[in-house]
């Protein structure tokens, strides 16, 4: 249809439109706006049901809907292990070794302060759901390679090299700090429907007693276009 | 701003003390999540959500769902194929070909293909049983169905695995609580593969979904040992970064109340 040309006649059009989506289109728009954005509708569908040739006229069926299709949010990417993660805003820049399982089920971390350490229970960076990342904040009486971690802010960004070649980019959505006697296990570990990542180091006050920070700073972050720097491009 | 307790000048580098060793995951293992919902226009009122545990050659599946069919077999199988890598995807209302209001087994095995393996309650899991259903879970008075078994997989499946559909299979179309041959007749499905007198409520798509999320595996329990608190003076650059912080732990709140005595 078209009522887009014409300046002068755009009232015109307008309220010629407004009439007609009261009427038979009307109800091919309103099966569209039922119809879920995931699963583009059939026109010809959404048509043929409004114009169901079934006798009773009284009231129009209801438009057919599917219901969402369910899938990731976003880009993901294929499997592979990470190499190295580049904090920029940190001026980090260092290699990633894997880290498994400790025998009591807590995270393995790695045994020097400079290189940075991906949980290989988790998925690899950019790939679907949370990737784990760790490094020390402090290591023999110097900074860590997260030292500065905490400091981090929403909207920074955080690139990680792999081994098909590729980096994965991704953008910082939160800073969270949490003590390790509450540690939030769903919320850093758990499900969610796009390709995420989580650099995690230890914080908040050292306790002499055990020997340990009582905290855990997490960073969340999900993945962006690599060759958008700030989250902007045209189009 | 120094911050930092004396006790860390005593203390070993305790945050971090083990080496790192095997893990035993296999690279394609994963836990991932498939919201199962009517993307056909079935009018099947059913929506379920599968947990789909990969570990090496073994499938853990939990399926809870709820709107089914009460007190009948539901048919449900993994489609797509283990060998292809084309694009499966659920099927909407359009795949609804000869126009009788509802996308059929056959209508959907074109978008969401072959089955690949049979999500029976017992026994054999191989395409064969794509239509056991005395070997089917049965959704309760209620409608809610839930499912879980460990399967083990063909080789090099579980690679495959999280590009594949899960298809719960049965609805009631005609609103009587039951399948009948009155509501859309016999099941062409069936009878394509040498079974009469099946409705076709019981073989028509109910839900259908892939995987749309994903998690850890095998989580690490509890925080991260990541620093062994040797940097006198410089290690709180992180709550000064965060501001106002939530020290929650009692022992947070004994030590921070320390320091800022010390402070003072």
């Amino acid at each position: 249809m078209g009522i887009t040309s014409g300046r002068g006649r755009l009232r015109t059009v307008s309220a010629t439109a407004a009439v007609l989506a009261l009427s038979g289109t009307g109800l091919v728009a309103y099966g569209l706006s039922k119809q879920d954005t995931a699963t583009p509708p059939s026109p010809g569908r959404s048509t043929a049901a409004a114009e169901s040739p079934s006798g009773a006229a009284s009231s129009p069926p209801p438009a057919r809907k599917g219901a969402a299709y369910a899938v990731p949010q976003g880009d993901v990417l294929d499997r592979s292990q990470p190499t190295r993660v580049r904090i920029p805003s940190l001026k980090v820049d260092t290699d990633v070794i894997d880290l498994g399982l400790q025998p009591n089920r807590r995270m393995e971390v790695p045994q020097n302060g400079k290189q940075a350490g991906w949980f290989t229970g988790s998925p690899t960076p950019g790939q679907l759901g949370p990737s784990i990342v760790a490094a020390h904040v402090t290591w023999q009486s110097k900074r860590g390679v997260f030292f500065e971690l905490g400091a981090m802010k929403p909207g920074q960004r955080i690139e990680v090299d792999r081994q098909d070649g590729t980096t994965a980019a991704f953008q910082v959505d939160q800073v969270g700090q949490y003590p390790k006697a509450s540690f939030p296990t769903e919320k850093v570990y758990g499900t969610v429907d796009r390709a995420e990542l989580r650099l995690i180091t230890c914080g908040g006050v050292y306790d002499g007693d055990s020997g340990h920070h009582l905290d855990n700073i997490v960073v969340f972050a999900h993945l962006v276009p690599s060759t958008a720097p700030h989250a902007h491009h045209t189009g | 701003m120094r911050t930092t307790t004396k006790l860390a000048l005593a203390a070993p580098a305790a945050c971090a003390m083990i080496f790192a060793g095997a893990s035993g995951a296999h690279a394609d293992d994963g836990t991932y999540t498939m919201k199962l919902t009517d993307t056909m226009g079935n009018n099947s009122g059913s929506h379920s959500t599968a947990t789909v545990h990969v570990m090496g050659d073994q499938l853990k599946v939990h399926i809870t769902g709820s709107g089914f069919t009460p007190n009948s077999p539901h048919a449900q199988h993994f489609h797509g194929s283990f060998s292809e890598n084309k694009n499966f995807t659920c099927p909407t209302s359009a795949a609804d070909t000869n126009g009788d209001g509802q996308v059929s087994t056959e209508e959907g095995l074109p978008m969401y293909g072959d089955i690949m393996i049979s999500l029976t309650t017992k026994g054999d899991t191989s395409p064969k049983s794509g239509l056991a259903v005395d070997r089917m879970p049965v959704a309760d008075a209620q409608g809610n169905l839930s499912y879980d078994r460990t399967i083990t997989l063909p080789a090099g499946a579980g690679a495959k695995l999280k590009n594949l559909h899960i298809v719960q299979h049965g609805l009631d179309a005609n609103g009587n609580d039951k399948y009948d041959l009155d509501a859309l007749g016999e099941s062409t499905f069936a009878k394509s593969l040498g079974v009469s007198g099946i409705p076709q409520e019981a073989t028509n798509p109910a839900t259908c979904g892939t995987v749309s999320g994903a998690s850890v595996g095998a989580e690490p329990t509890g925080g991260v040992d990541t620093g062994d608190g040797t940097t006198q003076g410089v290690e709180d650059v992180g709550i000064l970064g965060l501001g106002a912080l939530t020290l929650a732990g009692a022992g947070g709140a004994w030590a921070y109340r320390r320091r800022l005595g010390r402070q003072s």
